[in-house]
């Protein structure tokens, strides 16, 4: 048996989950408090452990020399400039921390993009062994990719006036039918991937172990409260039109 | 309209309602369909069998509450192997979620239940923030980076584990279970191109399609995509939990699918023949 604490969190957790799942029905106002919890709560965490990392810094290595303290103190002043975008008159100084920011964030990633996605990405493509005599289905592999990958890469080539080529043509319906086996199998993974997610939280509410028991109880409780008061709600308002 | 123009436009409320049924019957009376071993869920194992003593591990949780449904049994069955071995595991996370989903799983898969020391065995480094730049940090300085720990807000250089851990080069393997950015691509930039850290991705089903590449080119050693393959892995570890229980669910919601893309395409391809036939 679980304290009474947890006994009101696991009600709460079964009231989120379902109102949130309640938008598969229609726009309806369980869905949006859920909505407004669940968004208030990641956004409040988010920025408290972004504080807590602040302070743990603090305490540590910049807080030792006045050269540091002073790095700190500016690190911070120009961190208080993305507020200003809330302010028209003040709104250019945004434009600094933003600089800052996705100027790091690029510079740190271009440094070794060039390696890690394009040279390492090109090496096995040209070590591909196409023939491979034990295993035909691997070899087949192979030579699909041997030509799909070269075929996508010249369906964006738009320089020049090649693809008017009557063996570009070829060449470019290859490839349209390899982008589209591409968007459909991420398309499938991401209905299946979603199916995922909701049997985690089907486990959770039918207190499947380890999930607390109490889930299903709360979830067959709030779920008749909701479906009577949505479908109530709709058969009202019908009757008053 | 014909029955075939009515196949195509079924009310979306009652798929929904199919898939709830397909989700929640098998898990309410489970019918213990057979698991087949894939081929990512055994390289992982091996990739994970295969590891030194001794060998220190990063273990970064990327992932919020939206995807713990998926990510979860892969987290906490991965912990159990690793739990199980004579590992140094580091747990850092760069999605602010990260430390509270590692504590749910750590719930799951105890590691003093293993004889593991909090401080000697593992440590929690919590939360690093921005990104690509954190990663990047946390590779130059680890110490610097995280100053102090997540459980007791301790010093991380007064901490045993910590003793030979100061730069990225001191991993043997880093350990992603992620879903979304931050996430690989950061890993494969700022450790595995710098420092040549060998790094293996457990990761939502939805970013198989991007992450493929990576695991061809060999950046990335193991990949463990969605819910399917950590049942597997389960069965590997022989420590059955959420991914099995969830196998009936899965193939049952699976096979709703597969039935609902036959019957759309062949309402719309008789559709299609009598409309032909009246014209």
């Amino acid at each position: 048996m679980v304290d009474t604490i947890t006994l009101i969190g696991i009600y709460i957790a079964v009231f989120l989950t379902l109102g949130l799942f309640t938008i598969l029905y229609k726009e309806n106002v369980w869905f949006r408090i859920a909505e407004a919890i669940y968004l208030g709560l990641a956004v409040g965490y988010g920025i408290a452990f972004d504080l807590k990392y602040l302070r743990d810094q603090w305490n540590s290595p910049w807080s030792k020399e006045p050269m540091l303290m002073v790095g700190f103190a500016l690190a911070i002043l120009v961190g208080i400039l993305w507020y200003a975008r809330f302010n028209r008159s003040v709104f250019y100084l945004y434009r600094w921390p933003l600089a800052i920011t996705v100027g790091t964030g690029i510079g740190m990633a271009l440094k070794t993009v060039i390696f890690s996605q394009f040279l390492d990405q090109i090496r096995p493509q040209i070590n591909l062994n196409l023939w491979l005599p034990n295993n035909p289905w691997q070899s087949l592999w192979n030579i699909l990719v041997f030509l799909m990958v070269p075929s996508v890469l010249l369906y964006f080539w738009f320089t020049g006036s090649g693809h008017e080529w009557a063996p570009m043509k070829v060449v470019d319906k290859f490839a349209r039918y390899t982008m589209m086996l591409g968007f459909g199998y991420m398309f499938g993974n991401a209905v299946l991937g979603r199916y995922s997610l909701f049997i985690g939280r089907a486990q959770f509410l039918l207190g499947i172990t380890p999930n607390p028991p109490e889930a299903q109880p709360a979830f067959w409780v709030i779920a008749a409260v909701m479906l009577i008061t949505l479908i109530g709600w709709d058969l009202y308002k019908r009757q008053k039109s | 309209m014909s029955i075939f123009d009515k196949l195509q436009d079924i009310d979306i409320r009652i798929i929904y309602l199919l898939a709830m049924i397909s989700v929640f019957y098998p898990l309410i009376s489970p019918m213990g369909l057979p698991i087949k071993i894939g081929a990512q869920s055994t390289k992982w194992y091996n990739y994970l069998n295969t590891i030194p003593d001794g060998s220190v591990v990063l273990f970064s949780p990327n992932f919020g509450a939206s995807s713990l449904s998926e990510l979860l049994p892969m987290t906490v069955a991965t912990l159990h192997h690793l739990w199980s071995k004579n590992v140094k595991v580091v747990v850092v996370a760069f999605w602010a979620d990260g430390p509270i989903m590692f504590r749910t799983a750590k719930g799951l898969a105890v590691p003093e239940s293993y004889g593991k020391v909090y401080g000697k065995d593992y440590i929690e480094l919590g939360f690093v923030p921005n990104g690509e730049t954190g990663m990047n940090n946390l590779g130059k300085d680890v110490l610097g980076t995280c100053s102090v720990d997540y459980v007791n807000n301790r010093p991380t250089r007064d901490y045993d584990i910590m003793k030979n851990i100061k730069v990225a080069t001191d991993f043997n393997l880093v350990i992603s279970i992620e879903s979304g950015t931050p996430g690989f691509d950061g890993w494969a930039r700022q450790w595995e191109t710098v420092y040549k850290v060998k790094f293996i991705v457990g990761c939502v089903g939805v970013s198989i399609g991007g992450m493929q590449p990576y695991v061809n080119s060999g950046q990335i050693q193991a990949l463990m995509p969605g819910l399917s393959p950590s049942a597997e892995y389960e069965l590997l570890i022989k420590k059955p939990g959420l991914g099995i229980a969830s196998t009936d669910a899965i193939t049952m919601s699976h096979y709703l699918v597969i039935a609902f893309v036959i019957i759309g395409n062949v309402a719309y391809f008789l559709s299609k023949l009598g409309g032909k036939k009246d014209g």
